[in-house]
């Protein structure tokens, strides 16, 4: 055996990449020589020397160990590679491995990394340790004083930004005073110095982050962010004593020194004020680069620092500032908020902020007051000093009364006038100042320290600008009014409605309260014009919820395991279930046995009943367990199924018979089930890999059919996680919230129908007529109610602090949304003038009050005849089904008998209303058209009309308690019979029928003498409802084609009176014009010329009263109650309301506009 | 010699979802590579499966929403840059959760994620996976320039710690082939990995 090599030569072995055969000799001793081969493994071991070794040829294929193969061995090799094949990766273990092995950039900073880093200035006494910010006109390191061994940052002003020495020396000086400043809520400058002839500043090191980036949208107990506030106005009031203004403050200014708004106690962190008057624009605000601005962010300046008027810069901008703080604090957004800066500035000069309170009701009254008193435009009406504004913030903590108080609406629209007039001059000036950037430091204020006197020479620029001031500022007035109705935030009428009353109030010459009247109308009958009921005080999240079948309340079950009962009118609470549920995930509650019971089912796989006891408590009466925890649970509405997953297993449990319906084990992991209302149907979710539901066919959601157990094709949408899944009440539809909105299936095809698209969505709900879906969307704060079928019109219900949950009442007038603690209840059917009438789901072209007034009577192209409350709105019954679609409806005078027009079966049918038994039917001679039905007012004779057809019948109805029936008899004195027929009234005293013929063409027929009494006249709008009787029967109206109401006397053939009824809103169209008089006779409701509005008019003076709101659809029917008081519009889209007039006029009248 | 430009499937799924953020298979396999480290790291900070998976969803999806708004900076190394990153994503994620139900009933077992140790954590998960990924790059290209007794010999000695001599023996190689191909590819990979992360940097 050779000498062993040195192991200079193995390393030189190892190496090189010649040739590659070893020199001769030793490779043989290396196959041999165990000490060799042990120099070997340590010189190969990562991390070995030949690691630090220089790199060496970069490596080129293999050659080297091909020649190195010895014939037989290398068939040998070939075997074995063949068992190792090439492709055959290495696994994650060896992967990890490798990493142990490697170095992966860890350690050493890339070497554009230590570029950086070269550039990194030295600081005598300093040691940097990285850069963490870079901004317009700084740099900002996290740093070592090595002196004194504490962190610092270091704010490096950028070269060039600070030119002259006027200004370097102005940053020193000023830098020095602010170095002064020692307070606890203050960043300490620990030194201000000159680097390289640059400035830099050596700060407090502060790790918790803004409280921009902490509160994240989000808004805090009322006492929290009261508290938080108090501390920075004491810090700045010392600030203010000692001549220091900081003039940018902002959330993003505002460090928090330990723990961050953590947990429920945010008062644990320390804030700490930045950024005193000194590079303010440096780092930090991402919503600078973002919207462009140089300015910085401009939510949270002064007006007086927007319009540049420095003079008037003072502690009270601070001030300012800091009420845009707290209100961003209490209500989780600035009190401005705009797309674009301009857009902002313009508020914050014009704009007064919507009272957190509004944003978020419940919040106390006596923080508005504060909020708004800080953020008043004019400086002298705020707190003279940050101090002042501490000391009612203590107030309020100590629940004494704050010594700031509400301002009046007049003083408010006084103070618009003074900075109306100047806008668009006061606009030009901020372009100016935002593109002259960086508008100097504090140093102009300094003489308002000495000074505390600011002269106020807007108020005499105002006294003596009075009346252009008015008249700009009751336009103004207007025009705000109605942005904020076409704005449509939720609860805008009380404001746009504040706003006219005060343009109502004002004192000017061209003052139109036609026009205001106009504008004030048009926010009636929304009921998102009004605040949704809005509770906040629960103890948890509020998890799910069930509105009582019974009416009146709304059961919760809490994140806490509690479940209470709350009043719907008053959101007081009802009751509380005692003891409370097992905890284990949130409670699921339903009611069940129509009311009697309430269901709540827990994840730890307990179903409990509690019964609802006569004294208004509950009792729980039985408790039924699924054997084991669940993962996943859902309960039907009315309490009789539960579906639960429990890891792979799904179960479908019939919770009153106690038994499993069905059982199946999943793919994957079920993270959530749902039980379709009626049993039928189940759902799981999964939420295994592939986590986006992408890849191999792996579903996503799959669904069962309960009875047979049979899988319905699986859903493998893309990009999709199941947050909710809800079935409608028809069982034939499937909603997925989802990562990409929510998804509509038909079932059991489970083909897609549609998608919301957009936002994420973490609930969802059917409302019970299966037409739309409401989608809570995370990311906007806001429910939308999505009329899926249409796609159209979607409504938009704001909920703060992302909405998850959302459910529809059982009647559908009703929607719950809850977010968080927060639970808002909204009406979308009541205002207190106006009453919707759901059902109909085609156009409405026939609607009746019964003669006592108690029964709204419609007729609907979806071939149904409905009775309705008008009070309530309550549909009371689908009475009958058409053979075609429904056309006119008409009340007996004595209310037994109800007819309709089935327009396409061209027939006239009678049902006698008690029985709901149809007691006649009319086709014969009729075309298939029938257009209108009516009873005489003294319930003898009957009409039909029809195109063609006109039929008169004296009606011969059983005696009261008899069997119901009628016999309709042809009436011998009626007009011929071939007529066709539009629309046909009888005259109130019975005696005459008038109708307007196919053209349009009117006649009137004495019925006594059988003879036309008028004939032929006028060119009304053909086949609508178009003639109205006076009460004196002599007179008639019509609506003209040129939209003038004509009045003629029909005994004595004159025209006795017109206007035009054109005015209101809408230009002159093609829309026909529908009427109706009221019973007096003194009001006439007319369409709009648009179609889609209605007007009412005094009939005497002809003038407009008042405009009724424009809707979606084409208004086809109007009907007044008996007395007068309520006007039934039926709609071409299936809308039906009834209108409380008295309750428009009242409602005016209180605004000042009534008639 | 002119470097080749690397095709897209040389690069990293980061560096592929940078430049092309709607290329379905990287994100697939991005979902597939990343998914399983972060629900690790949830289930590591308390979260039960179900919470952890949606957590995971949620971290995915800010991931690479960050992805797309984030400006990479050339200056930075790609490491620094899905540090920041995935500490972006995580103060997201905190934000929505601090914002969102805190009752939700699982208050208390998602409050350890939103510690600044968790947030390490995340990093130091995001990190491993970006590793493992730069790894089976390079060992793949490395793989494919070397003849298969040559990658096998390199994994079965350094990776599965069996001496030259064994591996000589079990493969009918030479010691010197053995300990030749160990060093070799040892040395390739370290250069392929400093190329990766030069060309990630790109």
């Amino acid at each position: 055996m050779t000498a062993c090599p040195p192991p200079e030569r193995l390393r030189q072995f190892l190496e090189g990449d010649g040739p590659g055969e070893p020199e001769p000799g030793l490779a043989e001793h290396l196959e041999t020589c165990a000490a060799c081969q042990a120099v070997l493994e340590r010189l190969t071991v990562f991390g070995a020397p030949a690691d630090a070794a220089p790199a060496g040829i970069p490596a080129r294929g293999d050659s080297t160990l091909q020649a190195a193969k010895s014939p037989e061995r290398a068939a040998v090799g070939s075997e074995n590679s063949s068992a190792v094949s090439k492709r055959q990766r290495l696994g994650d273990g060896q992967l990890h491995r490798l990493r142990q092995l490697l170095p992966l950039g860890r350690g050493k900073a890339a070497p554009k990394d230590a570029a950086r880093e070269a550039a990194w200035p030295t600081i005598p006494g300093y040691e940097i340790v990285r850069e963490c910010g870079r901004g317009g006109m700084a740099v900002v390191y996290e740093a070592r004083d090595v002196r004194l061994n504490r962190p610092v940052a270091l704010k490096m002003i950028r070269e060039g930004e600070l030119a002259t020495p006027e200004q370097l020396v102005r940053f020193r000086s000023e830098g020095e005073i602010v170095a002064r400043l020692r307070h606890p809520n203050i960043v300490n400058i620990y030194e201000v110095g000159l680097h390289h002839k640059q400035p830099f500043l050596a700060l407090e090191w502060v790790e918790g982050g803004s409280l921009h980036e902490a509160q994240a949208g989000r808004p805090l107990p009322a006492a929290a962010a009261a508290e938080l506030v108090e501390a920075l106005a004491h810090a700045m009031d010392y600030a203010h004593r000692r001549g220091v203004l900081h003039r940018d403050l902002k959330p993003a200014n505002i460090l928090l020194a330990v723990g961050g708004l953590t947990g429920a106690k945010p008062q644990a962190a320390i804030p700490k004020i930045a950024d005193f008057g000194l590079a303010k624009q440096v780092d930090g605000d991402a919503r600078l680069t973002q919207t462009g601005c140089v300015m910085g962010t401009p939510h949270y300046m002064a007006p007086e620092q927007v319009l540049g008027r420095n003079d008037r810069v003072g502690p009270r901008t601070d001030v300012y500032a800091l009420g845009g703080i707290l209100y961003e604090l209490l209500t989780g957004r600035p009190p401005f908020r705009g797309e674009t800066p301009h857009e902002i500035l313009r508020q914050v000069t014009d704009l007064d902020p919507p009272p957190p309170s509004r944003l978020l009701p419940g919040l106390p009254r006596d923080l508005d007051v504060v909020c708004l008193k800080c953020l008043e435009k004019d400086p002298e009406r705020r707190y003279a000093t940050a101090e002042a504004l501490a000391d009612d913030l203590r107030r309020f903590l100590r629940g004494e009364p704050v010594t700031a108080r509400p301002v009046s609406p007049a003083g408010r629209a006084w103070r618009w006038v003074k900075r109306r007039p100047a806008v668009a001059a006061l606009l030009a000036l901020v372009v100016l100042l935002a593109a002259s950037g960086f508008a100097g430091v504090f140093s102009q204020w300094r003489v308002a320290v000495a000074n505390e006197h600011e002269a106020d020479r807007l108020r005499g620029q105002a006294e003596g600008q009075r009346d252009v001031a008015r008249r700009n500022l009751y336009q103004a007035l207007v025009r705000e009014a109605q942005s904020l109705r076409l704005a449509r935030q939720p609860g805008y009428r009380e404001r746009a409605w504040q706003l006219l009353r005060q343009a109502v109030e004002l004192d000017v010459p061209d003052k139109d309260p036609e026009a205001i009247r106009r504008e004030a109308a048009a926010c009636l009958g929304d009921f998102f014009g009004r605040e949704p009921a809005t509770w906040t005080d629960f103890p948890a999240a509020v998890a799910s919820f069930a509105f009582d079948p019974r009416g009146a309340q709304l059961a919760l079950g809490l994140g806490d395991g509690t479940v209470m009962l709350r009043a719907l009118a008053t959101g007081e609470e009802t009751a509380r279930l005692s003891p409370p549920p097992p905890v284990g995930g949130a409670p699921v509650v339903a009611f069940a046995n129509g009311g009697d019971d309430l269901i709540v089912a827990s994840k730890r796989g307990e179903v409990q009943r509690w019964e609802r006891r006569d004294e208004g408590g509950w009792r729980l009466a039985d408790t039924f367990a699924l054997g084991q925890a669940v993962s996943a649970l859902s309960v039907t509405a009315d309490g009789k199924y539960v579906a639960a997953g429990a890891d792979r297993q799904l179960r479908l449990w019939d919770r009153e018979a106690k038994r499993v319906v069905l059982r199946r084990v999943a793919l994957a992991p079920i993270s959530r089930v749902a039980v379709s209302p009626g049993g039928k149907w189940v759902v799981a979710a999964f939420s295994t890999p592939p986590l986006l539901g992408r890849g191999e066919g792996t579903p996503t959601v799959q669904t069962w059919e309960a009875a047979t157990g049979r899988a319905l094709p699986a859903i493998i949408p893309q990009m999709h996680y199941v947050f909710d899944m809800r079935f409608s009440d028809d069982e034939r539809l499937l909603a997925c919230a989802c990562m990409e909105g929510a998804v509509v299936y038909r079932l059991p095809e489970m083909e897609r129908v549609d998608a919301s698209r957009g936002l994420m969505a973490y609930g969802a709900a059917f409302s019970p007529d299966g037409r739309q879906l409401a989608v809570t969307s995370a990311q906007e704060d806001v429910v939308r109610l999505w009329p899926f079928a249409t796609g159209q019109d979607r409504t938009v219900l704001a909920h703060p602090g992302v909405p998850r949950r959302v459910a529809f009442s059982p009647s559908g007038r009703l929607i719950a949304t809850a977010a968080d603690r927060s639970v808002r209840v909204w009406n979308l059917a009541n205002t207190p003038e106006k009453q919707i009438l759901s059902g109909h789901v085609a156009g409405v072209p026939g609607v009746a009050f019964s003669p006592d007034g108690k029964t709204l009577a419609s007729a609907g192209k979806d071939g149904t005849v409905r009775l309705w409350d008008p009070f309530t709105g309550v549909e009371r019954a689908t009475f009958a089904r058409l053979a075609g679609e429904g056309q006119a409806v008409a009340f007996s005078p004595d209310g037994r008998l109800l007819a309709a027009g089935d327009y396409t079966a061209g027939t006239a049918r009678v049902w006698d209303l008690a029985s709901g038994r149809e007691v006649a039917a009319v086709s014969d001679g009729l075309g298939d058209r029938v257009h209108s039905v009516a009873f005489s007012p003294d319930g003898r004779l009957f009409a039909v009309g029809a195109v063609p057809g006109l039929k008169v019948f004296a009606v011969e109805a059983a005696p009261e308690g008899a069997e119901p029936r009628v016999a309709l008899r042809r009436f011998d004195k009626g007009p011929p019979e071939d007529e066709t027929v539009g629309h046909l009234v009888f005259s109130p005293d019975g005696k005459a029928l008038a109708w307007a013929n196919n053209q349009g063409v009117i006649h009137v027929w004495d019925l006594e003498t059988g003879q036309a009494l008028l004939s032929p006249v006028g060119k009304a709008f053909a086949r609508i409802q178009s003639l109205s009787f006076f009460p004196d029967s002599r007179r008639l109206i019509f609506l003209n084609r040129d939209r003038t109401a004509e009045v003629w006397d029909v005994r004595s053939r004159e025209k006795t009176a017109s206007f035009a009824a054109s005015g209101g809103a809408g230009e002159a169209s093609s829309y026909a014009m529908h009427l109706s008089l009221s019973p007096d006779g003194s009001r006439l409701a007319a369409s709009s010329a648009s179609g889609h509005g209605v007007n009412v008019w005094d009939v005497a003076s002809g003038r407009l009263l008042v405009p009724l709101p424009e809707e979606k659809g084409i208004v086809w029917c109007l009907a007044w109650s008996p007395d007068g008081r309520r006007l039934a519009v039926s709609r071409s889209d299936g809308g039906l309301a009834v209108w409380d007039c008295d309750s428009v006029r009242r409602q005016l009248a209180e605004l000042g506009v009534g008639w | 010699m002119a470097e080749v430009p690397p095709s897209q499937t040389r690069l990293s799924l980061l560096s592929r979802l940078r430049h092309a953020p709607d290329d379905a298979a990287a994100w697939e396999e991005f979902v597939a590579r990343y998914g399983p480290k972060i629900e690790a790291w949830c289930r590591r900070w308390n979260l039960q499966e179900a919470d952890a998976q949606d957590v995971t969803q949620t971290v995915l999806v800010k991931l690479t929403a960050k992805l797309r708004t984030f400006v990479y900076d050339p200056d930075r190394s790609f490491r620094a840059w899905l540090k920041t990153l995935a500490r972006h994503a995580w103060s997201d994620l905190v934000a929505d959760r601090r914002r969102a139900a805190p009752g939700a009933g699982d208050a208390d077992a998602g409050a350890a994620l939103e510690t600044v140790s968790a947030r390490d954590d995340l990093e130091k998960h995001l990190e491993e996976a970006f590793d493992l990924e730069l790894l089976q790059l390079a060992t793949s290209r490395v793989q494919d320039r070397v003849e298969p007794h040559t990658w096998v010999a390199f994994q079965l000695t350094a990776l599965e710690d069996l001496s030259g001599a064994e591996v000589a023996a079990r493969l009918g190689l030479s010691v010197a082939v053995v300990f030749k191909a160990k060093s070799k590819v040892r040395k390739m990979l370290q250069e392929e990995v400093a190329r990766l992360e030069g060309v990630e940097a790109s």
